[in-house]
C-alpha cells in the first residue's frame, strides 16, 4: 500500500469535486435544506414554551428526537444527493479513456479505489460541515445547550452518507455511463432507504429487512448513542463495496472469466459477513450514551440489578392485541419493541422474548370500539388481526390462553402484560395506561419525553415493584 | 517483459518503466498542463524533491511552456497530444508506448509531434503504432506489422524499406509509342498497364533506375513524356505482398 498514491488520487479527486459545478450545487440545496428544516424546528420550541408546555431539551427539539429534527430530515434525504457525488468517478474516467493513466502507472486498484473513496469521503466532510454549522447556531442560541449528544448524529449521518457513497463508487466502476451510474445508485439506496418499512407482515423478512436498513442504524446514533455494532456494520458495508470495486478494476485490467470474478466476490462478501457478525455480538459490543441526561442508558440502580441477572432470562409478553399495549406484539412492531430491551441485552445479552397473543374484549374496554356496521364482534376482531397481519384462527380468546399457561390473565383483567422468568424465578411487568406508561428514567431529568414509545424502563419496574423476586 | 522485469511477476515495478499514449490521451480537463503533469509523476513514483525538476524538463522538451499554466479542456488537439507524450515521459521511463499518437491532427501538429517522437527516440525505447507509411520511414528502425492478430513482418527498417519500396511507375506521354515498347526499355520492367489512352503503369522490381533509362530513353524517342514518378505504396500494398495476396 503506497500512501502517497492513496492521498495524489484523492486529492485530485476531491478537487474535481470541488471544481465542478456538480459539488457546489448539492451542497447548497443540502444547505437550504437543513436551514429550512432547523428554521421550523426552531420555532417549535418557542411555541411550546408560550404555550406554557414543558418543552424538551433543545437539543432534543431540534436534532436528536425522531420527530422531523434536523438529523432525522437529513437521514431520510441525503440519498437523493449521492448518486449525484459518485456518479462520475469511475464512470467519467472509463468513458474518456482516462483510467487508462492510473491502469499503466505503478498503482495498484486497491490504492485508486481508496484514494478516489477518500477524496469523496472528503467532500462528505463538507455536509456533516453545514449540519454543524446549524448546532453552531443553536448553541449559540441556547447557553446551556448538550452539544455532546449531537456528536453521534453527526457521526451516524457521516458513516450513512459514506457507506452510500462506497455504494456509488463500485456502480460507478460498472458502467461508462454517468447517467446510468447515478439512476442505479438512486435506485439501490433508494430500496435501502425505504427497506425498513417494508414486508412488516412477515417477521423473519421484516427482521431481514430492519437489519438491512442504513437509515434505521443511523437513526441510533441520531438519538445521541454510538452503537458499536452499528458502526461495525456501516464500516463492513463501506469495505465490501470498496472490495468489490477493486475485484471490478483488476477484471477490467486482466480479462478474468465472470465466474471467477462471481467466486472471488462471493468469498469477499462471506469474509466481509463473517467479520461483521462477529464483531456485533454483544461481548463485543460497546454503547456511549453522549446525551446529558443519559437517555439511551440504563440507570444506575438498573445496572445493579442486571449485574445479578446472569445467564438466560426471557420476557414472554401476553399481548391483548386489542387493547392499548397489545400494538407492542403486532407482527410489525416487534423489531422495535426489542429494542427497547437492546440496553438490557448489552448487560446480558442471553435474553429471549415471546409474544402470547389472545384477544379478550374486556381487557381492551377502553381501546376497543365497536364501529355501527352491523359486524359482530368476533368479525372485528378477525378483521383487525387479518389487517395487521395476524391469523385470526391462531389468536385464542383471554380464557382458552389461560388454559394454556399458569399465569393468572384474569386476575389481571386480561391486559397486555409482560412476565420476565429467570432462574426459575418469575415477576409480572404490567403497563398502565396512563401518560407514563414507560417508567421515566431514573435520573428524573427526562419530563415530557418520559412519554415517548421507545424507552421502557424494565428494570425500574422490577426495582419497585418486583426487586425481591431477583 | 519490460527492461528485464517480468510484468506478471512484479507488474509494479514494470509499470514504473514504461511510460504509456493510448490513442485518446488520458487527460483530466479541470486541471492545468502543469498540475495534471506533477499529478503523473507522483503517481509513478517520482521522488517528491524531482517532481518539480521532471515537470520542468518535459514541459520544455514538449514545447508546453507557454502554456504550462492553461486548463487541459482549453487546449487544442495539437498541444493536448503533447501533454499526452509528456506525461508518458515525465518519469523518464526505458520503454514510452504510443498509440496512433498524430491521428486526429492537423498537418503543422503531426510535423511537430513527429519531430518530438524522433527527438525521444534518441534516449528512450520508442514503440508506437500507427496506419501511416510516411510515418513508419520517418521514424522507426524496426518495424513490426500485425494483421488480424497475426505478426506478419519483423525485421529492421533497412528490410522493409525494400518491401515497402514502389513497385510502379506512373507515366503519361503526349505521344506514346506502342505499350510493347516499354517492355524493352529496362530489365527490370515485367509489365505494362494502358490506364488512358496516354498513361501507362509499369510494374517493375523496385529498381529506381529505371526512371532514369525511361526519361532517356523518352528524351531520345519524342514520347512527348509529361510526368515519370513512382507511385507510392500504401500500407495496404505493403501488406498485400506480405500476406502474399488480398486480404478479405
Amino acid at each position: 500500500m503506497n500512501l502517497p498514491s492513496i492521498f495524489r488520487i484523492a486529492g485530485k479527486e476531491l478537487r474535481y469535486l470541488l471544481l465542478s459545478p456538480i459539488g457546489w450545487i448539492v451542497l447548497a440545496i443540502f444547505f437550504i435544506q437543513t436551514a429550512a428544516q432547523f428554521t421550523r424546528v426552531f420555532s417549535v420550541h418557542f411555541q411550546r414554551l408560550a404555550l406554557g408546555s414543558e418543552p424538551d431539551s433543545f437539543a432534543e427539539t431540534l436534532f436528536t428526537s425522531s420527530v422531523s429534527t434536523v438529523f432525522q430530515t437529513a437521514i431520510y434525504n441525503v440519498y437523493l444527493f449521492i448518486p449525484l457525488i459518485t456518479m462520475a468517478v469511475f464512470a467519467r474516467e472509463l468513458q474518456s479513456g482516462a483510467i487508462k493513466l492510473l491502469m499503466s502507472s505503478p498503482v495498484r486498484p486497491t490504492e485508486i479505489v481508496l484514494g478516489k473513496f477518500m477524496g469523496v469521503a472528503a467532500y462528505l466532510l463538507l455536509l456533516v460541515v453545514s449540519l454543524i454549522v446549524f448546532v453552531v447556531v443553536a448553541a449559540l442560541a441556547m447557553p446551556e445547550f448538550d452539544w455532546p449528544a449531537t456528536v453521534p448524529g453527526l457521526l451516524g449521518i457521516y458513516l450513512l452518507i459514506c457507506t452510500y457513497a462506497a455504494i456509488g463508487i463500485f456502480v460507478s466502476s460498472m458502467t461508462k455511463h454517468q447517467v446510468v451510474a447515478a439512476i442505479v445508485t438512486l435506485a439501490i439506496l433508494f430500496v435501502l432507504q425505504s427497506i425498513a418499512g417494508w414486508l412488516q407482515a412477515t417477521p423473519i423478512l421484516n427482521e431481514i429487512a430492519a437489519w438491512a436498513s442504513l437509515a434505521g442504524r443511523a437513526n441510533t446514533f441520531r438519538a445521541g448513542l454510538i452503537a458499536t455494532p452499528h458502526l461495525i456494520y456501516f464500516l463492513v458495508l463501506i469495505t465490501l463495496f470498496l472490495a468489490f470495486t477493486v475485484l471490478r478494476l483488476s477484471a477490467l485490467r486482466t480479462g478474468q472469466r465472470p465466474v471467477v470474478i462471481g467466486l472471488k466476490g462471493a468469498s469477499v462478501m462471506s469474509v466481509a459477513m463473517a467479520v461483521g457478525w462477529v464483531l456485533s455480538q454483544p461481548q463485543l459490543s460497546a454503547y456511549i450514551d453522549m446525551t446529558y441526561d443519559q437517555r439511551n442508558s440504563l440507570a444506575p440502580e438498573s445496572v445493579e440489578l442486571m449485574e445479578r441477572l446472569d445467564g438466560p432470562w426471557e420476557i414472554v409478553t401476553y399481548a391483548n392485541f386489542i387493547d392499548r399495549m397489545g400494538f407492542a406484539a403486532w407482527p410489525r412492531n416487534r423489531i422495535r419493541d426489542r429494542e427497547r430491551y437492546t440496553p438490557y441485552r448489552y448487560r446480558n445479552p442471553d435474553l429471549t422474548m415471546r409474544y402470547e397473543v389472545y384477544y379478550d374484549i374486556d381487557g381492551a374496554r377502553e381501546a376497543f370500539s365497536r364501529p355501527e356496521d352491523g359486524r359482530s364482534d368476533a368479525e372485528i376482531i378477525s378483521d383487525y388481526a387479518r389487517r395487521i397481519g395476524l391469523n385470526p384462527e391462531a389468536i385464542p380468546s383471554g380464557p382458552e390462553l389461560v388454559a394454556h399457561t399458569d399465569v393468572d390473565l384474569a386476575g389481571e383483567g386480561f391486559r397486555s402484560l409482560r412476565v420476565l422468568r429467570w432462574n426459575g424465578r418469575e415477576a409480572t411487568l404490567r403497563h398502565f395506561y396512563d401518560q407514563r406508561r414507560f417508567p421515566p428514567s431514573a435520573h428524573g431529568q427526562r419530563q415530557s419525553s418520559a412519554c415517548s414509545m421507545d424507552r421502557s424502563r424494565l428494570v425500574w419496574w422490577l426495582g419497585k415493584q418486583n426487586a425481591a423476586c431477583i | 517483459m519490460v527492461d528485464g522485469l517480468d510484468v506478471r511477476a512484479e507488474p509494479l515495478a514494470a509499470r514504473q518503466r514504461i511510460g504509456f499514449l493510448p490513442q485518446e490521451a488520458p487527460l483530466s480537463l479541470e486541471l492545468t498542463i502543469e498540475e495534471y503533469l506533477r499529478f503523473c509523476a507522483a503517481l509513478r513514483r517520482v521522488a517528491a524533491s524531482e517532481i518539480d525538476d521532471a515537470v520542468d524538463f518535459v514541459i520544455r522538451r514538449c514545447g508546453l511552456a507557454p502554456m504550462r499554466r492553461r486548463l487541459i479542456g482549453n487546449l487544442s488537439g495539437g498541444y493536448r497530444q503533447r501533454v499526452g507524450i509528456a506525461q508518458a515521459l515525465v518519469h523518464t521511463p526505458r520503454v514510452i508506448v504510443l498509440d496512433e499518437p498524430t491521428v486526429g491532427l492537423d498537418p503543422n501538429q503531426i510535423l511537430g509531434v513527429r519531430e518530438l517522437i524522433r527527438e525521444i527516440g534518441e534516449e528512450h525505447t520508442v514503440i508506437f503504432s500507427t496506419h501511416i507509411l510516411p510515418e513508419v520511414e520517418a521514424l522507426c528502425r524496426e518495424v513490426l506489422m500485425i494483421e488480424q492478430g497475426e505478426v506478419v513482418f519483423h525485421d529492421e527498417m533497412e528490410t522493409f524499406r525494400t518491401v515497402a519500396a514502389p513497385h510502379t511507375v506512373m507515366l503519361v506521354c503526349r505521344t506514346p509509342p506502342d505499350p510493347a515498347v516499354f517492355g524493352t526499355v529496362h530489365t527490370e520492367i515485367s509489365g505494362v498497364e494502358r490506364l488512358s489512352p496516354r498513361r501507362f503503369r509499369l510494374h517493375t522490381d523496385g529498381d529506381r533506375t529505371v526512371t532514369q533509362v525511361l526519361i532517356e530513353k523518352g528524351q531520345s524517342e519524342g514520347w512527348g513524356l509529361e510526368e515519370i514518378s513512382f507511385e507510392r505504396s500504401s500500407l495496404e500494398d505493403v501488406f498485400n505482398v506480405l500476406s502474399q495476396g488480398p486480404s478479405v
